[in-house]
């Protein structure tokens, strides 16, 4: 077994959002350090992982990205399930990108498990000369929603990094109050362990609770 | 190819058979036409009807791509403006002459209209790839070197627009069902293949399985690009021949598609479920 596959967590994770807001890019700067000026369109889904450290625990994130156009919705939401986190991502250029924010989340309502912890990405924010959404007012709109928030450019690499440290951490933090569930499976970490040690209904309303301080007061 | 082509009433029987196993570069523009049911075998009717047909486009184009207007288009026609125009600086990008101005407004034009035409399906992703080899085909009749663009006339620019529409929809027609909105026809031929790939090779299915990879994972893009995000444009224009050739591609395909799998069958019964994805999602296949 490579080395790459030992972990103590293993997340599946989704991008989303509409056309063109840089999802694959995102993922293959976080993943390989590239930004591909040439790319294509995804079609249907792609994967890739990276493993990163919290708390000297190695947490393996399986993430998929999807197509953003509409019609390939019905194709891409089966990735949801058993995903327990999700990057929502719009372009900061583009407005139109920003106001289908509320046609995605709807989507993870209806197709993910509800403690899906969901992070609203602006990406681009190297495109500062034709910035169309202001970051307070996307700010504000994460906030009302409990959602993490961050700006991203996947071109210059800012806050990559960041928002999936963030958000792989926010998870990690809901997961591990469960030491039961988590420890419990003493073999060695298979494929799915991210369903295994999901966090279950009762501590979701936990999870929000914490959720709604934490955004309120940070 | 010379002698077929060159007869009054072309055997468009005889030319079939000849596409299936491969087409000479300089005989490819005339030999899709034909067999697209583009351009009448009668060489006395070709002219009028191409005439006719490359008007008909023209007045498409000026009806619904020049007086789109953002403003008042509905939210269908918007969408799939919008969707073409994001879509455009992904097209082929490893080619250079996809990333020319001009070209691109060509393929906008021809998906746009395409799109306005075909409700039932819409554009939809990857629908833009497919149009590539029809254009790089019609300009290369035109014009075989390099910096074609600069030097293509108007009226040429239209004519090999106008063909690649009308080759676009003749060919999409026999696989509609791909691009409906629920991928019905996709959905199909990925469980097709599955089923195949069980009868040839069970022990490849019981290992994917056993790694809990499903084939709508890695096949969904073959069937819906006709493997061209797989293979070079060279090799897509051979498969095309066969294609071209063949009213029922679309159910042909998925043998293709069975072929490029089980020739990795071995290295992909080594593999674990992360190797396997990253394998299919980038084969080794840029070269063949």
């Amino acid at each position: 077994m490579s080395k790459d596959d030992e972990y103590d967590y293993l997340f599946k994770v989704v991008l989303i959002g509409d056309s063109g807001v840089g999802k694959s890019n995102l993922l293959s700067r976080f993943t390989r350090n590239e930004f591909n000026l040439e790319s294509k369109s995804t079609i249907g889904v792609e994967f890739a992982t990276r493993s990163i450290q919290v708390d000297g625990k190695t947490i393996k994130a399986q993430i998929w990205d999807t197509a953003g156009q509409e019609r390939y919705r019905a194709i891409t939401s089966a990735y949801y399930r058993g995903a327990v986190g999700a990057l929502l991502v719009y372009d900061i250029a583009k407005h139109v990108t920003f106001e289908n924010v509320d046609r995605w989340l709807k989507e993870l309502r209806d197709h993910a498990d509800h403690n899906i912890v969901i992070m609203l990405v602006g990406n681009k924010s190297d495109l500062r000369h034709l910035r169309a959404v202001a970051t307070d007012d996307a700010r504000g709109y994460a906030e009302q929603r409990n959602l993490s928030f961050i700006e991203t450019s996947a071109l210059d690499s800012t806050n990559v990094e960041q928002a999936f440290q963030t958000i792989l951490t926010e998870i990690y933090r809901l997961v591990s109050r469960r030491p039961m569930e988590a420890g419990e499976s003493g073999d060695s970490p298979s494929v799915g362990q991210g369903e295994k040690v999901i966090v279950s209904r009762e501590d979701e309303t936990k999870a929000a609770e914490r959720k709604s301080k934490c955004s309120g007061s940070c | 190819f010379d002698k077929v082509l060159g007869a009054a009433v072309i055997d468009l029987g005889a030319l079939q058979a000849l596409c299936w196993s491969g087409c000479p570069a300089e005989h490819r523009a005339m030999t899709w036409r034909l067999l697209l049911r583009y351009m009448p075998g009668n060489a006395e009717r070709r002219e009028d009807k191409m005439n006719r047909l490359r008007l008909e486009y023209a007045d498409a184009v000026v009806h619904y791509f020049d007086k789109y207007d953002p403003e008042k288009a509905s939210l269908y026609d918007k969408t799939m403006y919008n969707q073409i125009y994001v879509d455009l600086p992904r097209t082929n990008p490893s080619m250079p002459l996809f990333q020319n101005e001009q070209v691109q407004q060509s393929l906008h034009r021809i998906l746009y209209v395409w799109a306005i035409r075909h409700p039932g399906t819409g554009y939809v992703q990857g629908i833009n790839d497919l149009v590539t080899p029809f254009f790089f085909v019609f300009l290369q009749e035109v014009c075989w070197n390099g910096e074609v663009m600069k030097f293509l006339t108007p009226s040429q620019q239209q004519k090999v627009e106008a063909d690649c529409y009308h080759c676009l929809t003749n060919m999409l027609d026999n696989a509609q069902d791909n691009y409906v909105l629920d991928s019905k026809g996709i959905q199909e031929k990925v469980f097709k293949l599955k089923r195949i790939i069980s009868r040839l090779d069970e022990k490849l299915v019981q290992h994917l399985e056993a790694n809990d990879v499903e084939f709508l994972q890695f096949a969904f893009r073959w069937f819906n690009c006709l493997l061209m995000r797989e293979f070079s444009m060279e090799c897509t224009l051979r498969l095309w021949d066969t294609y071209v050739a063949d009213k029922s591609f679309a159910s042909f395909h998925v043998y293709v598609c069975a072929a490029v799998l089980l020739s990795f069958s071995k290295e992909l019964k080594a593999m674990d479920f992360q190797e396997i994805i990253f394998f299919l999602q980038k084969m080794p296949t840029e070269k063949w």
